[in-house]
């Protein structure tokens, strides 16, 4: 496994070989498989540990939860949003920010902002710290971030309202 | 504007004046808020070298790729397999293995 998110009742690990598998986080009892694009690296909690966003290889993006027009068989949980932000590389980190209504990317390219639309994700015109590798993000206060890169030790305190 | 005893006094039901009592409220909320990032933004390094974590799982020679805590009992952690094996947080004892097809 790559990576690993619990939620308020699901485990959910994200594996290198394209597939994502859905634990009862209480038993520990496989719930589903998730078959996705490309390799997982990254994922993090949304809107109060209800729902996972995963970061991929080659800008694979998405959004897993559950909808009110899934089976009644399907314990597991369904892809919501999904896109491929081809320019922007593989996403290494991936965190919520602006209150769950943005994704802040942590890629091979620098950091990227995209909006969580209602199936889709569209990336921004925000984009820092260009061409530098991205290694861990996170939301640190209204409209700052935090993050780290692979190539140097240093942490970067990121504020989006700065011109 | 002077009060009988001779101090200044503010006059509210001026517009103007309240608008520089709200930007003047504005300029030293925003200092405090600086003033309060900076201290957030100061980091102590709280590891002491003299004493050995509190609670550690020694599997020596295993290489740990990723782990997670699921509340407050149970650690999960990759495994030699690139299975998943579950750990109490006070047991170096495996309790069971996830499956995930060595992925």
């Amino acid at each position: 496994m790559n990576c690993s998110v619990v939620t308020v009742d699901r485990l959910f690990v994200g594996c290198r070989d394209r597939r994502i598998f859905v634990y009862n986080k209480f038993t520990l009892e496989l719930q589903k498989t998730i078959e996705v694009p490309e390799s997982v690296h990254c994922m993090c909690a949304l809107n109060d540990f209800t729902q996972v966003a995963v970061g991929m290889t080659d800008g694979h993006v998405m959004v897993l939860g559950t909808s009110s027009d899934q089976l009644d068989g399907d314990k597991g949980a369904q892809i919501l949003n999904a896109a491929h932000l081809r320019d922007i590389g593989g996403i290494w980190s991936i965190c919520g920010v602006n209150n769950d209504s943005e994704l802040a990317l942590g890629t091979i390219s620098g950091v990227h902002i995209a909006s969580i639309g209602i199936r889709t994700i569209s990336r921004s015109h925000e984009h820092y710290l260009k061409d530098k590798n991205i290694w861990n993000i996170s939301e640190y206060d209204d409209n700052k971030l935090i993050c780290s890169r692979w190539d140097q030790p240093h942490l970067y305190l990121l504020d989006r309202t700065d011109p | 504007m002077m009060s009988p005893t001779g101090n200044q006094t503010i006059d509210f039901a001026n517009i103007e004046v309240l608008t520089k009592i709200q930007k003047a409220t504005q300029d030293a909320n925003e200092l405090i808020r600086q003033k309060y990032l900076r201290d957030v933004w100061r980091f102590e390094d709280l590891h002491k070298t003299d004493e050995a974590p509190a609670y550690v799982h020694r599997i020596k020679g295993h290489e740990v790729k990723h782990i997670q805590t699921i509340g407050e009992n149970i650690m999960i952690m990759n495994n030699k397999e690139d299975n998943i094996d579950v750990f109490s947080t006070d047991s170096p004892n495996v309790m069971k293995v996830l499956n995930i097809q060595g992925r």
